[in-house]
């Protein structure tokens, strides 16, 4: 797992939903419409600025040059927020409850997982975020 | 394991206890407070009644939806009836876990008042089509309040109905 820390809570998005990360220091790249990853382009997403929207997030403090997730659909998901690799039990993530599932599973909001400290982790798809907000902006 | 692999793999064993018919003419009911004012429901619907839980809050809510609450380490959709049926903000100091078939429900309240035996004769309902026939499946006066009988269902359904 990939964990972003969003502050009160974090963000959880499943290795293999990605082909693979890179950090990103050059500013020209990060604000470049696309991003090449071991031969092949994807289509840069600001996705703090998706989750800050989403969650109705103040934007991250720091300037830490971003992460770029390389989604398997070609979309490379731009993060600075803190980040850590993680190795996490299935048995430990939970649904959403059943009235809520379906909803904000379309919103990408796949699962979640109480961490340490009571800290609720956020399983998401990034992709549904993505596909959710282009689909509501049509 | 993808996002989307990892929730088809996850079960999620609801519980289900219907509440079951009275056959008598008395029916008991548990009474607790929202604010200043206090609703009822039948006592099977209440799982368990549980204090000062965090709430984490989610996106893409309606208002009334006050996040998510950690009992046992099984999510529950917390609703603030405060907000839905007063429209008022405060923070819920008990949690009715609420025993609903496909979903895990805990309303919101300030406190618990009582468990009481009402004759069935003496609870009036609402009009269909009135507003709060909504919410409410009944009403009867206990120490000269009127005290609505919650319609889990109900609220769960207009739940739907914003989500949609």
């Amino acid at each position: 797992m990939f964990r972003l820390d969003l502050g009160a809570f974090d963000l959880l998005l499943a290795a293999s939903d990605f082909v693979g990360l890179d950090l990103v220091p050059d500013s020209a790249a990060v604000r470049a419409a696309s991003l090449r990853y071991k031969g092949s382009s994807f289509r840069a997403v600001p996705f703090d600025a998706v989750l800050e929207s989403f969650f109705g997030l103040a934007p991250a403090a720091d300037e830490a040059p971003p992460v770029a997730f390389f989604g398997r659909r070609g979309r490379a998901f731009l993060s600075a927020r803190p980040f850590a690799i993680e190795t996490l039990p299935l048995g430990e993530f939970r649904l959403l409850p059943g009235g809520l599932r379906g909803s904000l599973s379309r919103h990408g909001l796949a699962a979640l997982r109480f961490g340490p400290s009571s800290r609720v982790q956020f399983l998401v798809d990034p992709e549904a975020m993505i596909d959710d907000r282009l689909a509501e902006a049509s | 394991m993808t996002a989307a692999e990892i929730m088809k793999v996850l079960g999620d064993d609801v519980a289900e206890a219907p509440a079951p018919k009275a056959a008598a003419e008395i029916e008991r009911f548990f009474v607790f407070a929202v604010g200043e004012s206090w609703y009822a429901l039948p006592p099977s619907a209440v799982r368990e009644i549980i204090s000062d839980l965090e709430i984490f809050p989610l996106p893409s809510c309606p208002p009334y939806v006050a996040g998510l609450v950690n009992c046992h380490g099984i999510p529950h959709t917390a609703i603030a009836l405060m907000l839905l049926l007063r429209n008022e903000r405060d923070r819920p100091a008990r949690f009715l876990v609420l025993n609903v078939a496909d979903d895990r429900v805990v309303f919101g309240c300030t406190e618990v008042v009582e468990i009481v035996l009402v004759p069935r004769a003496s609870i009036s309902t609402f009009p269909e089509g009135e507003a709060d026939s909504k919410f409410f499946a009944g009403l009867f006066a206990l120490e000269g309040r009127r005290v609505p009988i919650l319609s889990v269902g109900g609220v769960l359904r207009q739940l739907e109905l914003d989500l949609a």
